[in-house]
């Protein structure tokens, strides 16, 4: 096969699909009838009357902060949960498959209703934390495979060299095994904070006030629910493609050979 | 201990025993094997493959566990020490026929690595020494590049090169040339004879029987784990004793 022919085959049809899709959005935009108004949502960005972020800012700051919590909390656990899978105590390693199963296999809004409703009654957990511990468990079981993929990617030829050498066991650790580890992971690491980004907006059931329980409220109250979706859509986008981005750029620059 | 000319013995093993079960079936690789290195010795294993060769080898430093017998390096007992297995390891350095550089390090850092961990130089420090071993086995325009930016032979320079940078009192070569396109094996070998010819103390596990009779001080064979037959290089080629090394060398030839 022609290599030239191929590659303008594909921007043919690339093309071709862009258009379609165009044609449809514009289409359908232009048969809705509906009167868009954005300008009421400045008012919910910064509240004039307080002089103080609005509604959907503090939304913003909540799913900020609780994406943040538990993509740290879930990639600490992960990685611990990761390494007693891998380990060869049979007891640790069989709770932490089943952990990871049950935390990968069930939906994240059953998890939420548990933790809140049963465990958070039992043990007095407000919504936020509730969402954080659950959110944190939930990330960890997909640090934890992705950690053990890595591991089990890594050419344990190395660990002889270096042993070999006369390294330690924690200089392996740090200075072999983890750069080259870390630098496999953090495809699939971005991918998955990314989804958790968007994940975290179910903790709005639990009536947390993040940035999707704002958007809930401020539709009850004016009814234009077009507009504020995009908008809150537009946010949930800036902040993954930011941490996209960071991604790629750390993967650039800690490059494996 | 110490050999007929007033050499100390820098390996010595004793009574190593060694086997694998396996799905009932018991393999033996090493039986009861003794063996002396002394410094200024140059012994090149040789034997076909299953012969435990490599598997002694990476008993000397302990990269494989022996089921009975004794392993000591200058006069340290792996299993009786108090002394942690990576200190006694650090006396000797092996090259592995894969190479085994740590892609994440370039060619230099691969050799400093060693210097800046183990003797605890500073960075500095320990990429100076590491600029003059890349020259002494050719590479200092390479220093730079990454593993996966070399040859196979420019690899095992630089593997040479990390071995020698914490100072061993043996280096352990195993298969060396084993993973090299033909035209490539001579870089390798032509490096660990000059160090041979320096005084360097070495065992190497290897294929290459002209570079064997060039290189070693003494030729060990080896079959079921045991030492058949040792000798110097010339009457080890040109008048073999035992039964199976004539065989074993009329197979190659």
């Amino acid at each position: 096969m022609h290599a030239k022919r191929l590659a303008w085959f594909w921007s043919f049809l690339s093309i071709l699909a862009l258009g379609l899709g165009s044609w449809l959005v514009l289409h359908s935009f232009n048969n809705l009838d509906y009167e868009w108004d954005f300008a009421f949502l400045k008012d919910y960005i910064w509240d004039p009357v307080n002089q103080s972020p609005g509604l959907l800012l503090q939304g913003l700051w909540i799913t900020l902060k609780v994406s943040f919590l538990s993509i740290v909390w879930g990639t600490l656990l992960g990685l611990l949960l990761g390494g007693l899978m891998m380990g060869r105590e049979p007891v640790s390693r069989w709770f932490a498959l089943i952990f990871v199963d049950v935390f990968r296999n069930t939906p994240v809004l059953v998890q939420l209703y548990v933790m809140y409703f049963i465990v958070g009654t039992a043990i007095e957990m407000t919504p936020e934390t509730a969402g954080i511990v659950t959110l944190s468990l939930f990330c960890a079981s997909y640090v934890a495979e992705i950690f053990r993929g890595a591991v089990l990617e890594f050419e344990k030829g190395q660990i002889d060299a270096a042993k070999a050498m006369g390294l330690a066991s924690w200089q392996i650790a740090y200075h072999i095994a983890a750069p080259q580890v870390l630098r496999r992971m953090l495809p699939a690491l971005v991918g998955q904070f990314v989804s958790l980004v968007k994940d975290s907006s179910l903790v709005s059931v639990i009536s947390v006030a993040d940035i999707t329980k704002s958007a809930l409220n401020i539709v009850a109250v004016s009814f234009k629910s077009f507009e504020t979706w995009f908008v809150v859509a537009i946010l949930y986008c800036i902040v993954n493609t930011a941490l996209s981005s960071y991604g790629r750029y750390l993967e650039r620059r800690l490059r494996v050979g | 201990m110490i050999d007929s000319n007033g050499n100390k013995s820098l390996i010595s093993m004793k009574a190593v025993s060694k086997s694998f079960s396996n799905a009932g079936h018991h393999n033996t690789v090493l039986d009861s094997l003794d063996l002396e290195v002394f410094e200024g010795d140059v012994l090149c294993l040789i034997g076909s493959s299953g012969s435990g060769k490599s598997t002694c080898l990476r008993t000397m430093n302990a990269l494989e566990t022996i089921d009975s017998g004794r392993i000591e390096v200058c006069g340290i007992d792996f299993a009786t020490s108090n002394m942690p297995i990576h200190k006694i390891r650090q006396k000797t350095a092996m090259v592995f026929q894969r190479f085994e550089l740590f892609p994440h390090l370039t060619a230099l850092e691969n050799v400093a690595i060693g210097p800046r961990l183990v003797a605890k130089l500073s960075k500095k420090e320990a990429e100076a020494e590491a600029e003059v071993l890349l020259k002494r086995v050719g590479l200092e325009s390479q220093a730079h590049k990454y593993p996966s930016q070399l040859s196979g032979g420019q690899q095992q320079r630089v593997s040479i090169a990390r071995a020698l940078a914490n100072k061993p009192k043996v280096l352990l070569c195993d298969e060396p040339t084993s993973a090299l396109d033909p035209e490539l094996v001579h870089e390798v070998t032509d490096i660990l004879q000059q160090l041979a010819k320096e005084g360097m103390t070495m065992v190497i596990v290897t294929h290459e029987m002209r570079f064997a009779r060039n290189v070693a001080t003494e030729c060990i064979f080896l079959e079921g784990g045991k030492i058949v037959e040792r000798a110097k290089p010339a009457a080890f080629f040109d008048q073999p004793q035992h039964i199976r090394l004539k065989n074993f060398l009329e197979r190659l030839s």
